[in-house]
């Protein structure tokens, strides 16, 4: 009885979450088409229009679309996510594949990784941007280099579990190399693990890229970004309410969508990988 | 058996395998668990040479340290004329084409998500063989070789059964011809009514292809079954050799007498009276000077304190560690 | 078969199915049997023959889903076990009724030591303060052979080797004198020699204490030395059922001939063992008709469609099997 309903519950998590991750990557995808209207072309006369006919959502203090805005910045900020995302498993990987594989190495990088986790990755992302300046070049770099330690952890782990079962000494006794080892036998057995941290990775990043277009030190204006509209928004939240109602709802869209996603398909593999 | 000694394929001199502790903060070294502790032996070509043991005795240790799976600590180990105990990967690796291991759980020693005919295959790849006419007609007769079908080669593992996986196992290690092959415990995680089949195979095998085994197991009848001669193991060393016909008749070491009373018989009139031996298996950690069963021997005189006895011969090829002999 | 006024156990009409992803297990399909008081029954058979379940359903430990009992009665002193509640069946757990099993590790709490374990047990079960269950605690473990008692009931269960805790488990088991103990592979993850001990002191618990104990296992050797019956189960099915002496000397199912002639033995002839053909059907695929039919040398006709009964040959004698029928 109760494993059904967990898995009804489950269901239903990966089900809205993927809905609304459809919606998200739709319009990310196809901005250019949903929206004739430039994000970034100013109209002054046009300031603080309410929705309309025209404007969907009306327009903001430069008389911009904020329909146009919107969708371009769910496009930026899904890009910056992917990017990151692709990056740190990449890269956690790499260190977690021979952190977990070589015991003399591990010493090491497990001190450094425990090091690098003691922080937020916000409080990283945040300090580096602050460093490094705003743009998405940078910011991307500095979300990676704080999210990277999270997926060497658990490539670690799962490596070092995989790593004592017999077919990887019978690869050995066949007389394949270390980096045959790695890549032909330990990593095809520990993509699940990755795959749920590759997907609480972008959940996390959308949100953490939010905070720093918010706080301004992300994603560069003139190009929108969801949390930039709602910084920027918030000055005439008694005048043009839209201008932070939209972002707002935007980045709930995109950032449950994940979250969803993400924790939904991490229950569901979990008890498999016990199996 | 055989009244002209057969060539040595394998010899054994004072090996070991020493497994450092680390303890502390720093993770110094504060001990080592001397799994094997100065083993010699010879293995003739052809025969199939049992190692029995129980937990702790350092029988696997031996086997997969003599692959280089695990790196030996000291000692010389001599195959085929040459000394390959202290060479690095890159010089060991042409010697894998000679030397195979088998182990004991099936399913884990199959790549779960490789194809058998990939599986049987990967070893000749890896070895340079890239015709592909040539590879498939070699796996195709290896897998007859271990009585499964052609069709079965489009399977993966977990679609088998456990006396099948190992079969697939035994096609892999056969894969690039070695004269070698550990088998360690190959068939005690099978079911009771699939064992022997895995013997027979393994013993029809040894015939046919002129290998030589290094046959290890803790289960005593199946050692009986398959072995030409037989050492038992005790704490990193070997306490008593002799043939199989030989040491199952006439044990001389107390601790093979004990091992051997100690096993379940069906005929109620062949019980005899059973050796119950005192106190635990001991941690090859801690090894006290002298011999090392004296803590459970019946026998124990205090010379067997001071030093440990020699492997000594006591007459046609049975050796005892033991002063009693 | 009327209810002997001596039976302690009897088991009519068991049927356990586990409904899964992969279809409906019939894991223990119609099974039936009794043990008197101050028996031993030895249950015998390989992996999927539902013996562990059987023992399980006992003492409704079984996980229900995905198991689920689909009829039957299990009368202890003439009450049914699977009509009781919770409540009702705790009570019996460990007081009238106890089990031990194969892993150990699995059984202790590792958390709590010995002694608290121990105790634990006699203050839900009996009305006695700290101290008074403490003494008993430790007389207990006198009886088990565990040296120093007084010092182990303050140990936690990984401080303690393998046969010292299937001992303290043996122990555990016995503190309120069950009338039935249920021993599920007590001894499979043990060394022979570790093995051999926890036998002796089963047998002299026997004699001491007069329970009633249903031994299972997949070692008929190890079955034949304790128990006085012996039920052999394949498939979810009782195949056969007779006294341990006529078991081995006149077997009459096909399964456990060539059970009895396919296993290494110590004593007896050396060569080419005897095989059953095929492997152990996955419980997802049990075949028609008998179930041991295609790995069967004597099967005939009927034995492809239709299951045999289980028929009583003879004083304490059933066979499953068309050639008796």
């Amino acid at each position: 009885m109760k494993r059904r309903k967990r898995n009804k519950i489950l269901s239903t998590y990966i089900l809205v979450g993927s809905v609304l991750v459809i919606i998200s990557v739709f319009i990310g995808l196809f901005a250019p088409v949903l929206t004739q209207q430039s994000p970034t072309k100013m109209f002054p006369q046009n300031r603080l229009q309410p929705p309309s006919q025209e404007h969907l959502l009306g327009t903001d203090e430069f008389g911009r679309d904020v329909a146009s805005r919107i969708f371009y910045g769910m496009r930026n900020s899904l890009q910056v996510s992917v990017l990151v995302v692709l990056i740190t498993t990449v890269i956690g990987l790499l260190v977690g594949l021979i952190a977990g594989f070589y015991p003399k190495t591990d010493m090491v990088i497990s001190r450094v990784l425990d090091a690098m986790m003691s922080f937020p990755e916000i409080i990283i992302a945040i300090s580096l941007a602050a460093l490094w300046g705003s743009g998405m070049v940078n910011i991307v770099l500095s979300m990676s280099f704080a999210y990277f330690s999270r997926m060497a952890r658990v490539v670690r782990a799962s490596t070092i579990a995989v790593k004592e079962v017999e077919f990887i000494d019978s690869g050995r006794a066949a007389g394949a190399s270390d980096g045959y080892i790695l890549f032909k036998y330990i990593l095809p057995n520990i993509l699940s693990p990755i795959i749920v941290q590759a997907t609480m990775v972008f959940a996390s990043a959308i949100i953490v890229e939010a905070t720093l277009s918010f706080l301004g030190v992300g994603i560069k204006p003139p190009e929108p970004s969801l949390g930039g509209l709602l910084s920027d928004g918030r000055n005439f939240l008694p005048v043009a309410p839209w201008l932070v109602i939209a972002p707002g709802v935007a980045i709930v869209i995109v950032a449950l969508g994940f979250n969803l996603q993400g924790d939904g398909l991490r229950d569901l593999l979990d008890p498999r990988l016990d199996e | 058996m055989t009244e002209t000694k057969n060539e040595v394929i394998l010899e054994l001199k004072n090996f070991k395998k020493h497994f450092p502790i680390q303890g502390g903060i720093i993770s110094r070294t504060i001990g080592y668990l001397k799994a094997v502790d100065g083993v010699n032996l010879q293995v003739q070509k052809g025969e199939i040479f049992g190692i029995v043991g129980e937990s702790g005795c350092g029988k696997t240790t031996l086997g997969k340290s003599l692959l280089h799976l695990i790196k030996p600590t000291s000692g010389e180990v001599i195959f085929k004329g040459k000394n390959i105990s202290k060479l690095s990967p890159r010089n060991f690796r042409p010697f894998r084409r000679d030397l195979q291991i088998i182990f004991q759980d099936p399913f884990s020693s199959l790549h779960p998500r490789m194809r058998i005919d990939s599986l049987i295959s990967e070893p000749l790849k890896i070895h340079g063989m890239h015709n592909r006419s040539q590879i498939q007609e070699r796996v195709r007769e290896l897998i007859r070789l271990v009585g499964l079908d052609r069709y079965h080669l489009r399977k993966y593992p977990h679609e088998f059964s456990g006396g099948q996986q190992q079969r697939i196992v035994i096609a892999r290690a056969l894969a690039l011809n070695p004269g070698f092959i550990v088998c360690d415990e190959p068939v005690s995680a099978l079911d009771v009514s699939i064992q022997s089949q895995i013997i027979n195979l393994l013993k029809e095998l040894r015939t046919k292809l002129n290998l030589t085994y290094m046959f290890i197991s803790h289960n005593l009848a199946v050692i009986r079954h398959i072995s030409d001669r037989v050492g038992v193991m005790y704490l990193g060393k070997l306490v008593e050799v002799a043939e199989v016909d030989e040491i199952y008749k006439n044990p001389l070491h107390p601790y093979t007498e004990a091992l051997f009373s100690a096993i379940p018989v069906t005929d109620p009139s062949q019980r005899k009276e059973r050796i119950i031996l005192q106190g635990n298996v001991p941690s090859p950690v801690d090894i006290p000077p002298g011999c090392r069963f004296q803590g459970r021997c019946k026998h124990v005189m205090d010379k067997c304190r001071d030093r440990e006895p020699d492997l000594i011969e006591c007459g046609d090829g049975h050796l005892v560690r033991c002063y009693l002999h | 078969m009327n209810m002997m006024l001596d039976e302690l156990l009897t088991i009519k009409g068991l049927k356990v199915y586990f409904y899964t992803r992969d279809g409906v297990i019939p894991a223990v399909d119609d099974v039936s049997f009794h043990i008197k008081k101050g028996e031993t029954l030895g249950l015998v058979g390989e992996s999927g023959c539902g013996k562990s379940v059987t023992s399980l359903s006992i003492l409704q430990l079984l996980p229900q889903p995905p198991g689920r009992i689909e009829s039957g009665e299990i009368l202890f002193c003439g009450e049914d076990l699977l009509k009781k509640n919770k409540k009702e069946i705790k009570g019996i757990r460990g007081n009238r009724i106890s089990m031990i099993f194969q892993e150990v590790m699995n059984s202790l709490n590792p958390v709590l030591t010995i002694g608290r374990q121990l105790t634990e047990v006699i203050e839900v079960h009996q009305e006695l303060n700290r101290e008074q269950a403490t003494k008993k605690a430790v007389e207990i473990l006198n009886i088990v052979g565990i040296p120093r008692p007084k010092n182990v009931m303050t140990t936690y269960p990984h401080q303690l080797s393998g046969g010292m805790r299937q001992r303290v488990m043996i122990a555990m088991a016995l503190l309120c004198k069950p009338e039935l103990l249920i021993a599920d592979e007590p001894t499979t993850a043990l060394d022979v020699t570790i093995q051999a001990q926890v036998i002796e002191l089963m047998k002299g618990i026997k004699e001491m204490l007069g329970t009633s104990i249903l031994f299972i296992s997949h070692d008929l050797a190890l079955v034949s030395e304790m128990a006085e019956r012996i039920i052999v189960m394949y498939a979810g099915n009782i195949i056969e059922e007779a006294e341990t002496t006529e078991l081995f000397s006149t077997p009459m199912h096909p399964y456990t001939k060539g059970l009895l002639s396919s296993i290494p033995t110590l004593t007896g002839e050396r060569g080419k063992l005897n095989i059953i053909k095929g492997s152990v059907p996955r419980p997802t695929d049990f075949p028609d008709g008998c179930r041991f039919h295609p790995r069967c040398e004597m099967q005939i006709k009927c034995c492809l469609d239709k299951t045999p009964p289980l028929v009583k040959i003879g004083k304490n004698r059933m066979v499953r099997c068309w050639l008796y029928s």
